[in-house]
């Protein structure tokens, strides 16, 4: 059988996310951060009058109070607590159209370091409070949706740690702060991070034994629970499942169909929305000697980003290699 | 703008001399809507001299002549701001409370503490009475000319028209405006005004009659600025990250925008002499003084948040949360073991 590390975490996400498929399932905007742990601490006060706030969820308070998880009076982005350099993702495809970080990671003033990016429907994201020389993009570049953009800070006004978020879209012939969780543009609310996956099944849950000098076919599926879709005909965030610990290993097992000695296989699908399953079909050839192996893979949005192999439920494929009796080559 | 969480644990110069509406537009609109908050005034209390000492909230003031004017180093009631966990730099930052005016009568404006969501403003006055007005954050602080009253912003970026002896207040305009806040001669004051003070771009700078309260834009180059101040040829000098570029020094002529020079793509904590002719600033914890009708950057070394004399000749610097005082050259003229001095205009009446 195959050991699953996080077996009981993989189940409670494609649970629930399972649950949640039946909503919104387009390519929009994602999270922009890979971690589907870290809370919205405030959104977007959609209430333009002092000491009125309306949240995401259209609730209104007639109060100046903090409203953790919900919204503070005259905020005009969402926070996302988490520690500084954590990786901040492009929310969309889109071009960097300006930045800024010249400032101490956790120096504190009005102003902070941040990404600004133009999207092609005509909205604009914002990332602020980000660390010093955090951005790893330059002005002019063209990055994808979950691309890395930038590393978070505590820079500017900040009392905490955490991403500022922020859209903007031109509304009455003015920039103003929209907010997207309320328009439903992160997939699901409060918002799916750009590439997550989670175990559900495969051809075989125990070890593969697999006569040497033989192929076998395995598949593996995943429910997409992150907010693109996965594609398997684009160059750039082409899902795929690799070799992993450590990553892009050439494997003793590669089969004739796997693209190249690290890369099994494409996602079997031209498309795999969110809150969809996407199954990855490979083989398995044994050349090595009759024994006991473990072949570990992980999901790639190809060139953009690894997914998180523990929330995959740690997924690798035990092997037993047993003697080929009917090839005439040397035994064992 | 951002709360405390819980689980938290160069380019392109050109200027364009045609205003962008869009910004504008924006500015004016967000103005409109706060103008109908009825934001109360932030309390005030007064103190004896004797009362500050009881209290332990007095503040001593020691003077250092210096080239370029008159030094302040004050010693201050203990910081309100917990600053464990941070960097060290920051630490320096953040460690105590900040000068941030002399007046020429003697008065000082200091703030409570440097990223304290709850600091206020404490005016100490030559005979040791002090006034506190109660803020919620201090983004900065100037006093107006006569020194009967000064103007700050508080961390939510509202104006505030603060009596000197009571530290009654009252606002002067929603904002939201950045801490850059400077009086002109005329009295009117200069300030840096942004659409959102959660994330402060775009930015644009006004001029604001404290009298009538009324607000005439200044500068309005899409970008972020950081400062903005009056020149002693009346021209303002504002200093901006350029939208999509670097940072650059640019005054205002005849109504329109004159850059000066391009400054390091990461300068920040920009101080410019009173003549507009030379500026210092840190980049990347380096400080660097430029002289701005040559162009060149001379680098003084390691620091943060340099402060240059009124006449260009010396510059206060931040070094692992000392003050020191540099020479043009870079050479190290002072040391105080503080991070709580600066600059005077008291011209000898300061304290005691």
């Amino acid at each position: 059988m195959i050991g699953r590390i996080c077996i009981g975490l993989s189940f409670a996400v494609a649970v629930s996310l399972a649950s949640a498929s039946h909503a919104l399932a387009t390519d929009d905007y994602t999270l922009p951060f890979y971690d589907p742990s870290v809370p919205l601490s405030y959104g977007v006060d959609r209430d333009p009058r002092p000491c009125y706030q309306r949240d995401w969820a259209n609730v209104l308070w007639a109060d100046c109070n903090l409203h953790y998880g919900r919204v503070y009076d005259g905020h005009t982005g969402m926070d996302y607590p988490m520690p500084v350099v954590s990786p901040i993702a492009a929310s969309r495809d889109g071009t960097v159209i300006d930045l800024f970080e010249g400032f101490g990671t956790e120096q504190f003033g009005i102003n902070g370091n941040y990404v600004l990016v133009s999207h092609a429907d005509g909205r604009r994201t914002l990332y602020y409070h980000l660390a010093q020389n955090g951005a790893r993009v330059t002005v002019g570049q063209a990055v994808l949706a979950g691309q890395w953009i930038a590393d978070s800070g505590c820079s500017g006004q900040c009392y905490g740690a955490h991403l500022h978020f922020e859209m903007r879209a031109v509304v009455g012939g003015r920039w103003t702060s929209v907010d997207p969780i309320f328009e439903k543009r992160f997939t699901t609310n409060p918002g799916r991070v750009p590439f997550l996956a989670a175990y559900l099944r495969e051809s075989n849950s125990g070890s593969e034994v697999i006569m040497r000098y033989t192929t076998v076919t395995h598949w593996v599926e995943f429910l997409n629970a992150g907010g693109r879709t996965w594609r398997n005909n684009i160059g750039v965030g082409r899902v795929l499942l690799g070799t992993w610990n450590p990553p892009i290993r050439d494997s003793a097992f590669r089969a004739i169909d796997w693209p190249s000695s690290w890369v099994a296989t494409n996602v079997d699908q031209s498309g795999v929305a969110p809150g969809a399953v996407g199954r990855f079909t490979f083989g398995l050839h044994a050349e090595s000697p009759p024994g006991t192996y473990d072949e570990a893979f992980n999901v790639l949005a190809n060139s953009l980003r690894w997914f998180d192999w523990a929330r995959l439920g740690s997924f690798h494929v035990p092997i037993i290699v047993i003697a080929n009796t009917r090839w005439g080559g040397p035994a064992g | 703008m951002s709360v405390r969480h819980r689980s938290a644990p160069g380019g392109r110069t050109r200027l364009r001399a045609v205003v962008p509406i869009l910004i504008v537009t924006s500015l004016a609109s967000l103005t409109g809507a706060q103008l109908t908050s009825a934001d109360p005034p932030p309390a005030a209390t007064t103190k004896s001299a004797e009362q500050a000492r009881t209290l332990g909230t007095a503040v001593g003031v020691v003077r250092h002549a210096g080239p370029g004017g008159e030094l302040l180093e004050l010693q201050l009631p203990a910081p309100r701001t917990l600053t464990s966990g941070l960097p060290a730099t920051e630490q320096a930052r953040r460690a105590a409370a900040r000068l941030l005016d002399a007046a020429p009568s003697g008065d000082l404006a200091i703030a409570d503490g440097v990223g304290d969501p709850q600091a206020g403003v404490t005016i100490s006055h030559p005979d040791g009475s002090q006034a506190h007005v109660a803020l919620n954050g201090v983004a900065g602080a100037a006093f107006a000319p006569g020194s009967s009253w000064l103007a700050a912003v508080d961390a939510a970026g509202r104006l505030w028209r603060i009596d000197a002896l009571s530290g009654s207040a009252s606002q002067l305009a929603p904002g939201p405006f950045t801490g850059s806040i400077r009086f002109a001669a005329s009295g009117e004051l200069i300030l840096v005004q942004a659409a959102s003070i959660d994330a402060p771009f775009v930015s644009v700078v006004v001029r604001l009659a404290p009298e009538t309260r009324r607000e005439v834009l200044v500068d309005s180059e899409e970008g972020f600025v950081f400062s903005a101040s009056e020149l002693a040829d009346a021209s303002i000098a504002v200093v901006a990250h350029v939208f999509g570029g670097g940072v650059e020094v640019r005054r205002s002529a005849g109504g329109t925008m004159v850059r000066m020079a391009s400054l390091d793509p990461n300068a920040i904590d920009a101080s410019l002499s009173d003549d507009g002719t030379r500026i210092a600033y840190a980049a990347d914890s380096i400080v660097y003084l430029q002289d701005l009708r040559r162009g060149v950057a001379r680098r003084l070394g390691p620091g943060q948040m340099p402060r240059i004399a009124h006449d260009g000749s010396s510059l206060l610097v931040l070094r692992d949360g000392k003050s020191v005082l540099l020479a043009a050259d870079g050479s190290e003229l002072e040391q105080f073991p503080t991070a709580t001095v600066g600059w005077s205009r008291c011209e000898g009446r300061c304290q005691p």
